[in-house]
């Protein structure tokens, strides 16, 4: 067609020339640029009366669509039509929603180039079953429409164009529904900002926002990067959004991904534009965390008269009999991120050096592992024997302790010195550096 | 010279060799140690813990006073460092076993550090209870019976859940002291004496 001019198409005749009697789909292939084409039609009625226009749809796979309004009360009815514009049969999910936590979910199988109406009156008065077995209460006044995939997911990818009129026989009046093309409204990778530790393995997600508020995940179907891959880098198949805390430092990662837009709602007559995907990349400042500091917490001195001595976390560490007394102490790793540092993997060896005692002086430098859910360790400090009484009356144990933490075969210096005597009933703990 | 003699000389000179290779523990460097007041083991300790060589101290008696020592400079080997403080008319002798330095008296209280300890396993244990459980094999046992000693462990300072396992067959009980710092990654152990109620306890601590 020539710019600026417009074209008749003699339906009628066409449409009588077919000899069939019920409805028809009438479809246009266009190719040019998006909106440059306008088509225009109408319904009329036997006397030849002009009812209302018959809407053109644009039509593609898309994910679910939504109509944002129907009604079936004072003498209005809604009707929808839905047409499989495509070769493939189509398994469909109409999501009536009628009151809060009320939907009528009527399952709808479109063969290839096939059409079906649905009018939303006739569907309360003939009680047809929804796939729960619920029906449609004649009660039901209005609502908004939902069209998915079977799986009920809106996520999922459907082949329909959808037009919805509604209308009122007795008053002679009607009106166009309003549709949109569900999407997302927003895209982002979580965490948000991340921390990652230094030589560890860390799950980073992408996801969108969907208009529902939901935010469904796009991790898979992500090309994922990292801006610096000296400080972090991120895999893409098979383990899609792992990222490698390479260095410490700060970076950041994005994820590539196309998924539905959220198109807005449109409300015949204006326009209705294509379904479209859409680019996104978000991105996430990324830090690769370090052990910082660390917290002492000093248990009570437990006297010990043939039981074991086990440390917080349920290990023994001296089997019974034991006939003396111990203390426990419970570090609590931080990482650079203020937080506690629970990369799995991090160890803390210990050394403890015995300034004074009786007897001689000890030196252990055991290497235990931090919890990987808390970053704790645990060290227990015990003066005791295997046969009673215990340990003779005037014998002690002071020590220093250094307690460095090794994540990624890098050791951190965490420094405590801990003045400890076991007689004691109160233990000095004096923190000297990444400590508190 | 006559042949035979020449030939004794080098087969000796090889056994020398052989016995103090350059990868011999002996050779290590100490670290220089300031003068004053140390007793035995503390001493033993800081230089055993410094070289990474484990050692086995057994002492004459109790832990005894400390004494004045010197000091070294750094760099002085083990060797030297240890026929230095173990004088040859001090009462105690040190020898190698293995990659363990073994000081023990010259006049022990008891011999038991020499019985036989035929065939002993234990797995995924903790090393204290290794020292428990070889204090109770058979012939360790009835020694220490017939000397009226009481064998015990007493752990002061940190504990490790660490736990390992071990395999001993036909060795000194001192050897299988030995075996277990080896095998359990500890840095030595220690035994000494203490009277106590009329009672003669052996205590024994890994460290």
């Amino acid at each position: 067609m020539p710019p600026h001019q417009s074209r008749h198409l003699p339906l009628k005749e066409v449409i009588g020339s077919l000899g069939v009697n019920g409805s028809v789909t009438l479809t246009f292939s266009y190719r040019g640029p998006q909106s440059a084409l306008l088509v225009a039609n109408g319904s009329v009625d036997q006397s030849g009366n002009y009812v209302f226009e018959a809407e053109a749809r644009t039509t593609a796979e898309t994910a679910s669509k939504s109509s944002i309004y129907w009604t079936m009360s004072n003498g209005f009815d809604t009707m929808y039509s839905l047409w499989n514009p495509g070769e493939k049969a189509e398994d469909l999910l109409l999501n009536f929603h009628y009151a809060p936590g009320k939907t009528y979910s009527l399952p709808v199988h479109l063969d290839g180039h096939t059409q079906s109406m649905i009018d939303l009156k006739q569907l309360a008065m003939q009680g047809t079953p929804d796939v729960h077995g619920q029906m449609l209460p004649m009660t039901a006044t209005s609502g908004a429409l939902v069209i998915t995939g079977a799986s009920g997911d809106v996520r999922d990818t459907i082949n329909l164009a959808i037009s919805s009129g509604i209308y009122n026989p007795v008053t002679a009046t009607c009106g166009y529904g309003c549709e949109t093309c569900n999407g997302c409204t927003n895209f982002g990778v979580s965490p948000d900002p991340a921390y990652i530790g230094f030589g560890q393995n860390y799950q980073l997600n992408s996801y969108c926002v969907w208009e529902d508020g939901t935010e469904p995940d796009y991790t898979g179907s992500s090309d994922w990067g990292s801006n610096d891959t000296s400080i972090v880098t991120v895999q893409n198949s098979p383990q899609w959004g792992l990222a490698y805390g390479q260095s410490p430092g700060d970076t950041s990662s994005s994820a590539s991904f196309y998924a539905p837009a959220n198109m807005g709602q449109i409300c015949a007559p204006l326009p209705l534009p294509q379904c479209q995907n859409t680019n996104a990349a978000p991105s996430t400042p990324v830090n690769v965390v370090v052990p910082s500091y660390e917290t002492v917490s000093v248990g009570g001195r437990i006297d010990h008269n043939g039981d074991s001595v086990t440390s917080p976390d349920g290990q023994v560490v001296i089997p019974a009999p034991c006939y003396g007394y111990s203390r426990s102490y419970t570090y609590q790793i931080y990482g650079t991120d203020g937080k506690p540092f629970t990369t799995s993997g991090t160890q803390s060896k210990e050394t403890n050096t015995t300034t004074s005692s009786n007897p001689s002086s000890l030196k252990l430098t055991p290497t235990v592992t931090a919890g990987t859910s808390q970053g704790m360790f645990y060290d227990v400090q015990a003066n005791c024997t295997n046969v009673p009484p215990g340990p003779p009356t005037g014998t002690y144990v002071k020590g220093n302790q250094q307690l460095d933490v090794i994540v990624g075969g890098t050791t951190y210096p965490q420094i405590r010195m801990n003045s400890i005597d076991m007689e004691a009933t109160d233990v000095t703990v004096t923190c000297t550096a990444n400590c508190h | 010279m006559s042949p035979l003699r020449a030939l004794l000389i080098a087969i000796e000179l090889v056994a020398v060799t052989c016995a103090y290779p350059q990868t011999s523990v002996l050779n290590r460097d100490v670290p220089a140690i300031p003068s004053g007041q140390y007793s035995l083991t503390s001493l033993l300790m800081k230089v055993g813990l410094a070289t990474r060589v484990p050692m086995g101290i057994e002492l004459a008696g109790s832990e005894g006073r400390p004494e004045f020592y010197p000091g070294n400079e750094q760099g002085i080997s083990l060797q030297d460092f240890l026929t230095a403080t173990i004088k040859t008319d001090g009462p105690y002798v040190w020898k190698q076993s293995g990659d363990v330095i073994n000081v023990f008296p010259k006049r022990a209280i008891s011999d038991v550090f020499s019985t036989e300890v035929v065939d002993f396993r234990a797995a995924d244990v903790l090393p204290i209870e290794i020292v428990q459980s070889l204090l109770k094999q058979p012939r360790v046992a009835q020694r220490l019976a017939q000397q009226h000693i009481t064998g015990a462990t007493w752990v002061t300072g940190a504990a490790s859940p660490s736990r390992c396992s071990i395999s001993i067959h036909n060795l000194a009980f001192r050897e299988a002291l030995n075996n277990l710092v080896v095998s359990c990654g500890r840095s030595g152990w220690t035994a000494f004496y203490e009277q106590k109620n009329d009672k003669t306890y052996l205590w024994f601590q890994l460290w």
